[in-house]
């Protein structure tokens, strides 16, 4: 049994961790819901995970160095078996959908064919809408000119929420509107449960990028999703003593799903949109 | 103004030096939609998606053919705020829902992106601006669609989005704006606006009313309406006028607009006055000041009693082409 499920996001928004924590978990997690059945094409995660155990960053994926065939053979609590490809590509690869408006055919083919979608968004990446004219205070205070011109980046200056619902749309397109799962894996998790402890993955994507909310629940005909909350890396990097500590690379993730779920099974996201793999 | 570069194929807003900061200002650059487009073919291996810039006549039809739509077409002259008017409810949707209605998706979206870009802090401005509409530009159509959660059905809003000149070029020209604007037969809704800035100013302010009241009566003796069609007349930037000292300048105002509003009833059935500030000045205004109101105008189902009772059919009608019947 094959399944397919297509990863997306823009840059830094954690796909790669993901992907490396994800291996680590099912190759040492005896209690993850999906499990690795067998290692056949695994030395691109395998060097990912090395990395991402020893709490090193792990190199951005470009455009050049996009791994599409990656598949991984896992294995049910029931035992039944299946292939699951995720391909590792570089968020620039989706930002220039956005601002170029074109698309390559191997990415548009695993569009087409896949189950389900794990759309990544960094959570420190979402900035609200800041309006001039609701800075009339602050402009009366300082009367000063700005004559520098500013042009517009679409991918630096348009909302992230924004550049992720066309990117939402391009797929609806390629999919010529077939029901989509999606599952939106909110990244940085922990920065979030630091400032706002009690917040959970629905309402956060309610808050902050309350038009994507708008979005989703006005579509619901077409689209099914999730949101998780997710710190495959555990916290920063400047904190990594903390989670060395800890006796096992895996317990260092942190999950959190809408139903209370919490723990570090990286897997449970994938298993539940994939849907019935009986 | 135009632009030369054709090397680009993201859509650039045509300001290349700091003294072009008052041209910006004063609301007078244009967008580049229709040097954005790239017809060139697309790279080997590649597909094109969506341009996500504004819609021409012809990419509307898909839309309007299958799908419940709703024309609006905003009319007013150079600078009277119609653009801000149109990227104000877009940026409003971006916080939360607006007029009871959800935001269900967009093909304009790097439009209206391009639009926004110049009242946002991103920007660095101290004004908040919109870029100036091409006059001969084709791609006219800013597209929103909205999803009502008490009716539960999906409305396509298309945005006409038409220069000041170009409209006003056709003023008291019958023959001229049948011909060039033919597609005005199907709207839904005229948005005529009046700038709330020139009626605060005394020496602008009754030639603005004749000429809101001329193309108001121009586009009707032209018979581009329909017996559904609806009119709002509409004052842009309130609060500028609010901020006039003349006391009885309001009064006097809206007395000269009741001559618009009976007018246009001898035509059509619904006509509304709206007052406007969608980016205000002030710091007494919100933003987006009167377009909740503005929108569920456009949103409200239609009354009976316009639809002539000789063509009312007993039964439902579920195809856009039979619907027809009662925008005819």
């Amino acid at each position: 049994m094959y399944k397919k499920c297509f990863i997306a996001g823009l840059p830094s928004a954690g796909k790669t961790t993901f992907l490396a924590a994800l291996w680590n978990l099912i190759n040492h997690d005896s209690d993850a819901k999906l499990k690795l059945n067998k290692i056949e094409n695994g030395q691109y995660l395998a060097s990912l995970s090395n990395k991402w155990a020893n709490m090193e960053p792990l190199e951005r994926t470009v455009p050049s160095g996009e791994q599409a065939n990656i598949s991984i053979k896992l294995e049910l609590p029931n035992k039944t078996t299946f292939d699951l490809q995720l391909p590792d590509l570089s968020g620039e690869t989706f930002q220039s959908q956005y601002e170029m408006r074109e698309i390559s055919e191997e990415v548009m083919k695993y569009i087409e064919d896949a189950n389900a979608v794990l759309f990544f968004i960094n959570v420190n990446s979402i900035k609200l809408l800041g309006l001039i004219s609701e800075q009339t205070l602050l402009r009366s205070s300082t009367p000063t000119t700005n004559n520098d011109i500013v042009n517009r980046n679409p991918k630096e200056d348009d909302p992230i929420q924004i550049q992720v619902i066309e990117l939402l749309q391009f797929i609806l397109f390629i999919r010529k509107n077939k029901m989509l799962k999606i599952g939106f894996m909110f990244s940085a998790w922990d920065l979030i449960k630091s400032n706002l402890n009690d917040i959970k993955p629905e309402q956060f994507l309610e808050k902050q990028m309350n038009m994507l909310w708008q979005f989703c629940q006005s579509n619901d005909d077409i689209i099914k999703y999730q949101t998780w909350g997710i710190s495959a890396q555990g916290c920063s990097f400047n904190e990594k003593d903390l989670l060395l500590d800890k006796e096992y690379p895996y317990e260092r993730i942190f999950v959190e799903g809408n139903g209370g779920y919490q723990g570090c099974d990286l897997t449970l996201p994938l298993y539940l949109l994939m849907g019935d793999m009986k | 103004m135009e632009n030369n570069n054709t090397e680009a194929k993201v859509p650039t807003l045509e300001v290349e030096q700091s003294s072009d900061i008052d041209k910006l200002i004063n609301d007078d650059i244009e967008t580049s939609d229709s040097d954005v487009i790239v017809e060139e073919d697309g790279r080997s291996g590649f597909v094109k998606l969506p341009h996500g810039l504004a819609l021409t006549v012809a990419e509307t039809y898909p839309i309007t053919a299958s799908e419940v739509s709703k024309t609006i077409i905003l009319i007013g002259p150079f600078d009277s705020g119609k653009t801000t008017i149109e990227t104000t409810i877009y940026q409003l949707f971006q916080r939360k829902p607006f007029a009871g209605l959800y935001f269900a998706g967009s093909q304009s979206l790097f439009g209206y992106e391009e639009r926004s870009f110049y009242t946002r802090l991103e920007s660095k401005k101290e004004t908040a601006t919109t870029p100036r509409t091409s006059r001969f530009a084709d791609e006219i159509f800013l597209h929103l669609k909205l999803y009502d959660n008490t009716t539960k059905t999906k409305t396509n809003y298309l945005f006409g989005d038409i220069s000041g000149e170009e409209i006003y070029s056709h003023l008291g020209n019958v023959e001229t704006i049948c011909e060039k604007m033919p597609y005005l037969k199907s709207v839904d809704s005229y948005v005529f606006i009046l700038d709330g800035k020139q009626l605060a100013d005394k020496n602008k302010s009754n030639g603005a009313i004749d000429q809101a009241y001329n193309m108001a009566r121009t586009i009707f003796d032209a018979k581009l309406y329909s017996s559904s069609t609806r009119v709002q007349v509409l004052i842009s930037k309130y609060d500028i006028l609010k901020k006039n000292d003349d006391a009885n300048l309001e009064a006097t105002i809206d007395k000269r607009l009741q001559c618009i509003v009976d007018l246009l009833k001898k035509y059509v059935s619904e006509v509304t006055v709206h007052k406007v500030a969608a980016m205000p000045e002030l710091g007494d205004f919100e933003v987006g000041y009167g377009l909740e109101e503005l929108l569920s105008t456009w949103n409200k189902a239609h009354s009976d009693n316009q639809v002539v009772e000789s063509y009312t059919i007993d039964c439902k009608l579920n195809s856009e082409f039979n619907k027809l019947i009662y925008k005819m």
